[in-house]
C-alpha cells in the first residue's frame, strides 16, 4: 500500500502530470484522444505506454486537479477529462519552477560559450 | 461480436481490475479501458490493419496490466481523515479530563452533583462505537431513506410537547429506561440527513426554492422555536443554508432565503418582550451586570481571573454556575489560563475548519449536502459557544461539541463524526458513472 502511495506520489511530481494538465487546459478530452493529442504536440517525444495514462488522470482526480464525466460523443459514451481551478493553480506554479530551472542551466551553459 | 467483447480485450481489463480491491470501480475502469482500446483498434483499421492483428497491437501498446491496476488501485483506495480524527479525540480528551477536574471541585463543594466524570466516560465510549459503526457504513445507503428521517424528525419535534419532560419551561427530555434523550438534537440530526437528500439547489426554480424554503426550512424552525429552543433553530437555519450554498444555489435566490431568516429572527425578537430581553440582554450587559448581565459578568471575570496560566486543577470558583456545560470554556481557562484556552479554542475551530475541507472533497450530491450542514453545525456551535462567554453572543445552552458535558449531544457529537469519516473514506471510491454526479459535473 505505501509503495503504491510512492508510485502515485512521483506520477504527480512528473513532467507527464504537468503535460496531461496543460493539455487539458486547452480543452476537456477523454483519454485516447489525450494521448494523440500529447503524442502530437511533443512530435513523438512522449510515447509511453498508453495504459499509463490512467492512474495518472486517476490519481490527479483524487487530488481535485481534474474533474471527469461520461458524456456520449459519435454515438460512443466516453469519459472526459476537464482541468479545475485547483489543477490550474498547479500548472502556474510548476511552470514558475520550469521557467527558473530552464533559466538558470541556460546561464551554466551559455557561460560555456558553444 | 463487437471488440470490447472479444475475450483478449476482456483478459486485460480484467487482470488490470484484478489489482483494485475495491470492486466498485471496476466497470467504470473497464468501460474506460475498452472505450480507449476500440478507439486505437479503428484507428488501426482505417488504415489498413486487419482486425486480429489491431486487437493484438492496441492491447500491446497499453503496457502491463499489473502496473495499471497498481496504479489505479493507489487512486481509489479509502482513505481516512486524521486529522479530524485525531482533533476529536483531544477534545474529547479534554472533556473527560474536566469532567475529572469538575468532580473534584463538586466534592469540595459538597453540592451533591459527582459521577460526571463516569457518565461522560460512558457517554463517549457509547458515542465512539456509533462513530465506528457510521464510519464504515456506507453513508450513500441513507440517501433513499431521506425523506423518512425527514418526516422522522418533525414528527418527533410535533408530538415532543405532549410526551417530554418539561425542564425551565422547555419540554425537550423524553425519558426512557434509564436514559434521557434531548428531542430537539435527535430531531435536527434526521432533519439534515433528510435535508441533504434533496433535488440539488441548482436545478430547482424560485417556486420550487419556495416551496422547499417552506417545507425544509420555515416548518421545522417554527416548531423548534414554539417547543422554545432558539438555539437548534438557529443551527438548523445555517445547516440549511449551508446544504443549499454546497448545491450551488443561484446566488439571488440565497439572498432571498437569508432575508427570509432574517425577517422571521426579528419578528420573533419583537413578538416576545421576554425573548428579546433574554437573547439581547449580552449587549446591556453592562447595565445589568447582576440581573440579566450575570452570565457575561461571571464568565468574563473568571477569564480575567484565569490570567496567563491560570489557578491550577481543580480551583474552586463560586461564582460561576454550572461549571459542566454553561461555563466550562470559562472555568477552563479560570483553571488553566490565557494559554491553554486559547489552545483549547483553537484545537474546535480547527476541526470546524477541517469539516469545511471534507465537504469540499467530497464527490455526490447526497455526500456534499451532509457534510456541508454538519460542518454548519458545529462551526454554529463553536463559535457560539465561544463568542457567548465574552459577551459577543447570547447565553444559551450551547455546548462547545465533544467537551461539554452531555448524554445525547457527546453521542450525536460522535455520530456526525461518523458520517463525516464516512463520506471522506468514500471520496475516491464513486463511479462517475453514477447518474446525479454525472449531470452535474456537466453543470
Amino acid at each position: 500500500m505505501e509503495a503504491n502511495m510512492k508510485v502515485n506520489k512521483e506520477l504527480l511530481k512528473g513532467s507527464t502530470a504537468v503535460l496531461v494538465l496543460t493539455t487539458l487546459a486547452k480543452q476537456d478530452q477523454y483519454g485516447y484522444e489525450l494521448i494523440r493529442e500529447i503524442e502530437r504536440q511533443s512530435e513523438g517525444v512522449f510515447a509511453f505506454k498508453e495504459g499509463t495514462l490512467y492512474p495518472i488522470l486517476h490519481t490527479l482526480e483524487a487530488e481535485g486537479w481534474v474533474e471527469s464525466y461520461w458524456q456520449v460523443h459519435d454515438g460512443r459514451k466516453r469519459k472526459y477529462y476537464r482541468i479545475t481551478d485547483k489543477g490550474k493553480q498547479h500548472v502556474k506554479e510548476r511552470k514558475a519552477e520550469w521557467q527558473l530551472f530552464r533559466t538558470a542551466v541556460d546561464r551554466v551553459i551559455g557561460e560555456g560559450g558553444v | 461480436m463487437r471488440i470490447r467483447e472479444r475475450i483478449e480485450v476482456q483478459q486485460f481489463a480484467a487482470s488490470v481490475c484484478e489489482h483494485v480491491k475495491t470492486g466498485e470501480m471496476h466497470k467504470e475502469i473497464k468501460a474506460e479501458l475498452y472505450g480507449h482500446i476500440e478507439d486505437h483498434v479503428e484507428t488501426m483499421m482505417m488504415s489498413g490493419a486487419s482486425e486480429e492483428d489491431a486487437i493484438r497491437r492496441a492491447i500491446q501498446a497499453m503496457g502491463d496490466p499489473t502496473a495499471i491496476g497498481k496504479g489505479l488501485h493507489a487512486a481509489h483506495r479509502p482513505r481516512t481523515e486524521w486529522g479530524l480524527l485525531i482533533l476529536v479525540l483531544l477534545l474529547a480528551g479534554t472533556g473527560i479530563f474536566m469532567m475529572f477536574n469538575v468532580d473534584t471541585v463538586y466534592k469540595k463543594l459538597e453540592n451533591g452533583m459527582y459521577g460526571l466524570l463516569d457518565k461522560q466516560l460512558f457517554f463517549a465510549g457509547t458515542g465512539i462505537a456509533i462513530m465506528a459503526a457510521f464510519w464504515f457504513f456506507d453513508y450513500r445507503r441513507l440517501k433513499r431513506w431521506s425523506e423518512l428521517f425527514f418526516a422522522a424528525g418533525l414528527v418527533l419535534l410535533a408530538i415532543s410537547p405532549l410526551v417530554a419532560i418539561k425542564v425551565n419551561g422547555v419540554s425537550a427530555w423524553i425519558g426512557i429506561a434509564s436514559l434521557v434523550i434531548y428531542v430537539p438534537r435527535m430531531a435536527i440530526i434526521l432533519l439534515i440527513i433528510g435535508l441533504s437528500g434533496m433535488r440539488p439547489a441548482y436545478q430547482l426554480g424560485w417556486k420550487e426554492i419556495a416551496l422547499q424554503f417552506i417545507f425544509r426550512g420555515l416548518l421545522p424552525v417554527i416548531l423548534f422555536m414554539q417547543m422554545g429552543v432558539y438555539t437548534e433553530g438557529v443551527i438548523y437555519m445555517a445547516a440549511l443554508v449551508a446544504v443549499l450554498v454546497r448545491m450551488r444555489i443561484r446566488w439571488t435566490q440565497l439572498v432571498g432565503i437569508l432575508m427570509a431568516w432574517i425577517g422571521l429572527l426579528l419578528v420573533t425578537l419583537y413578538s416576545s418582550e421576554r425573548l428579546r430581553d433574554r437573547l439581547l440582554s449580552f449587549m446591556y450587559a453592562k447595565d445589568d451586570p447582576l440581573g440579566d448581565g450575570y452570565y457575561y459578568t461571571s464568565t468574563l471575570k473568571a477569564i480575567q481571573d484565569g490570567d496567563w496560566w491560570g489557578n491550577g486543577f481543580s480551583a474552586v470558583n463560586d461564582w460561576l454556575s454550572y461549571i459542566h456545560t454553561d461555563t466550562l470554556l470559562p472555568y477552563f481557562i479560570y483553571c488553566f489560563g490565557w494559554v491553554a484556552g486559547g489552545g483549547l479554542i483553537a484545537m474546535a475551530v480547527s476541526f470546524f475548519y477541517r469539516t469545511i475541507k471534507v465537504s469540499k472533497k467530497a464527490r455526490e450530491p447526497f455526500g456534499q449536502g451532509l457534510t456541508a450542514a454538519i460542518a454548519a453545525l458545529f462551526m454554529v456551535q463553536i463559535s457560539w459557544s465561544v463568542l457567548m462567554i465574552i459577551g459577543l453572543a447570547p447565553f444559551t445552552g450551547v455546548r462547545l461539541p465533544f467537551v461539554s458535558f452531555g448524554g445525547t449531544n457527546t453521542v450525536t457529537d460522535f455520530l456526525l463524526l461518523g458520517l463525516l469519516l464516512s463520506v471522506y473514506r468514500r471520496k475516491d471510491i464513486i463511479p462517475r458513472g453514477s447518474s446525479s454526479t454525472a449531470r452535474q459535473a456537466i453543470r
